[in-house]
């Protein structure tokens, strides 16, 4: 495949039990993930599919993720 | 001019319904089913350049079939079918020249076409805008095109300039990546083991530019796979899966493109009730007769006219908002080429004499309410040059590079800002002495925040030893690691307050259900806003005496509190203020009362972690009067109320 072909969408990855430290960057690496940035202890916002991150997690049980959802400012006719 | 082309892709829609409408009244139920069809999977399909194409093509088509029907008459069917397939085609030129602008690849063909297509058939503006463009903002490779293109349409193109063009339509332009939706030919998303095998063989190298949730989201396309592939590489892949839908995420961005659309038919102009003078960007949307669907995206010019592009025998209301100093209203539209709003200017002196504030009387000097405390608020940005707002600093979070935090395009976090430390000789907000930091976690066009943003500015807040965190937003979606976040706060004994949600479900939205959060529901008073105004909306049967229960709060378990939240006179942008309804405004009320208590509660002061917060959450209780005609999942503890 060409260079610069890019596929996934925004995911939250990060320790499942955040008083444990487990190095998430590293594990993105190991399956080719960029991490867009970091957001401290381990939380990490990547790119990436889902069906990767569900082997990665397979093979890593101490990982979740989740997509990087959507809040709504609340105020009416705004 | 690529500024101009940001908005929602939700216009595209309502203009899919318009057309919808103006077609399908006159005509035969297969018809309308036909047109039923194609809206419906454009929508589904993310309303792509092919689909926009296609639903233009049908509306084009129209003219053809009345024709043949007896039922049916040309003259009646011809002109919004035509009207509309002009708006479709101007939309798509457009787009197509705002992805120009703003530096995406476009093939040199589809910039000839739309150049020309706008210098021929476009408005005024249009010809104007083309014409005056300036080389800067185009791609080196289109600006040539543009200049042909103007020799074409305005004179007699010579022999020599003929040929040039067809040179320059055979240029190849470099290749970047764009945009595609990859779905099954049904327009759903794509089976596992299909999505495994086209996709495995993919480089999964990444850092050509991320899309971000909210892209996927606004563009409406679900669980469709959206991916980055080089034009070439997409045309291969569509050869290779040919049960597969591969087309470009075209987007279209239409929202201030409105006002100079079709020749109006309707124009409104808005006026100062007092002074009659005319009332510069104020908002006008109209609310169409049958759907009763919202058509807006208008704004007065500096003549105080608005122009709108509807037959005025399809409106059936008109909502007018300023953007400061004015109450909104919304009222019956009567049929006339011009109409009329007078707005009335908002009180003065706004925040002493506001009917909210004295529930928030606190012991101790009004003018310290708050001292000593940090509150952090996590909203759109405040208006930093506003004078009667001082915040100690704040930061926008990395979604968001160049967005700085003391800007506000919503609006929304200054109106939150002003009710919770806003202060001036006739204004005043509930902890006016309190510290305020700022959090920006939405861009300029969209009004959502990313979970990746508010964990980051939630544990900021909470590294920086914030006390109180306010929340004037939510969502239906979960979120784990937003909830951890908060844990986390709520831990090293920081309050959290959300708000309940704006839709009126007896339900309360996230992360504002969470046990760990204040819960905040809202609640109005008769009589203190005018009755033509859109306040007037909120108004429920849930009354106490001069209180109602907003009709749009939510209610449920995860309400703890309830507090005024209509026609909350607040802090607008640009140094004035402006009238809002919602939960967001109840929010704050909150946390600024959980700050007063905290600055003077020396109790309170000594805690630290959980037990903090839970002193903090019992002295608000206190403050709160059980209303007894209201339901416990609509108050929780009681309402803020006089």
């Amino acid at each position: 495949m060409p260079d610069g072909t890019f596929v996934g969408r925004r995911f939250l990855v990060y320790p499942r039990d955040q008083q444990k430290r487990v190095n998430v960057r590293r594990l993105l690496a190991g399956y080719g993930i960029k991490v867009l940035y970091d957001l401290g202890d381990d939380i990490v916002v990547a790119v990436a599919t889902e069906d990767v991150l569900r082997r990665l997690k397979r093979n890593n049980p101490a990982i979740s993720f989740e997509a990087d959802r959507q809040f709504e400012l609340l105020a009416e006719h705004a | 001019m690529a500024d101009a082309y940001e908005a929602s892709v939700s216009a595209v829609d309502e203009l899919a319904q318009e057309v919808q409408e103006s077609v399908a009244a006159p005509i035969a139920a297969s018809l309308r089913e036909g047109i039923s069809t194609l809206l419906r999977e454009t929508r589904r399909r993310g309303l792509s350049g092919a689909s926009l194409h296609r639903l233009r093509d049908e509306v084009l088509a129209l003219p053809a079939i009345a024709e043949d029907s007896d039922v049916l008459s040309g003259q009646v069917l011809r002109p919004p079918a035509l009207a509309a397939a002009w708006s479709l085609d101007r939309r798509l030129h457009l787009a197509v020249l705002g992805r120009a602008a703003s530096g995406h690849h476009i093939s040199a063909s589809a910039a000839h076409s739309a150049l020309t297509w706008m210098l021929a058939n476009g408005t005024e503006d249009d010809k104007e805008k083309v014409a005056d463009l300036s080389p800067d903002t185009l791609p080196d490779a289109v600006e040539p095109l543009r200049v042909l293109a103007i020799r074409e349409v305005t004179a007699e193109t010579t022999k020599e300039e003929g040929e040039k063009t067809r040179d320059l339509l055979t240029v190849s332009f470099p290749e970047e990546p764009e945009r595609y939706l990859v779905a099954s030919q049904k327009g759903g998303p794509l089976k596992p083991d299909t999505r495994e095998e086209l996709f495995s063989g993919l480089d999964m190298w990444a850092g050509t530019g991320a899309i971000t949730a909210q892209e996927v989201r606004k563009a409406g396309v679900g669980e469709l796979d959206v991916v980055w592939l080089r034009p070439s590489t997409a045309e291969r892949l569509r050869e290779l899966n040919r049960e597969l839908l591969i087309e470009p995420d075209v987007q279209f961005y239409l929202q201030s493109l409105e006002s100079s659309e079709l020749p109006a038919q309707v124009e409104v102009l808005v006026r100062d009730q007092e002074t009659r003078k005319p009332v510069e960007r104020a908002s006008v949307t109209a609310l169409l007769r049958k759907s009763l669907r919202a058509h807006g995206g208008y704004h007065t010019r500096a003549d105080g006219l608005a122009s709108l592009p509807l037959g005025n025998e399809r409106i059936a209301s008109l909502r007018v908002a300023a953007p400061s100093g004015y109450w909104d209203r919304h009222l019956e539209y009567s049929a006339g080429k011009r109409f009329i709003v007078d707005l009335r200017p908002l009180p003065k002196p706004t925040g002493f004499s506001a009917w909210w504030r004295g529930v928030f009387a606190h012991e101790g000097s009004d003018h310290h309410q708050g001292q000593g405390v940090l509150v952090v608020l996590i909203d759109s940005g405040v208006d930093g040059s506003h004078p009667h707002l001082k915040a100690e600093g704040g930061w926008s979070s990395r979604d968001l590079e160049n967005k700085p935090w003391y800007e506000d395009d919503h609006g929304h976090g200054t109106h939150c800002a002003g009710i919770l430390v806003g202060q001036s000789e006739s204004f005043r907000g509930i902890a006016s002495g309190a510290k305020l930091w700022v959090a920006r976690v939405m861009a300029s066009s969209q009004a959502a925040a990313s979970a990746a943003s508010l964990v980051e500015s939630i544990r900021r807040a909470t590294d920086m030893g914030a006390h109180v965190i306010n929340l004037s937003l939510g969502g239906w979606e979960q979120s784990t690691i937003l909830k951890l976040a908060i844990e986390r706060a709520v831990d090293r004994g920081i309050l959290v307050v959300a708000a309940a949600g704006n839709q009126g479900r007896s339900r309360v939205c996230f992360p504002a259900h969470l046990q760990d959060v204040i819960g905040v529901s809202a609640f109005g008073q008769f009589n203190t806003y005018p009755t033509d105004s859109s306040h007037q909306e909120s108004e429920s049967g849930a009354i106490d005496g001069p209180f109602f229960f907003s009709r749009y709060s939510n209610s449920g378990p995860g309400v703890d509190f309830c507090a005024p939240g209509v026609a909350i006179i607040s802090a607008a942008p640009g140094g004035g203020y402006v009238a809002r309804d919602g939960t967001s405004m109840a929010a704050p009320m909150v946390a600024g009362a959980a700050a007063a208590i905290l600055s003077s509660d020396s109790e309170v002061q000594r805690l630290s972690g959980r037990s903090r917060v839970a002193a903090l959450r019992a002295r608000l209780a206190k403050k709160c009067k059980t209303v007894q005609t209201w339901e416990r999942g609509q108050q929780g503890e009681g309402a803020f109320r006089p």
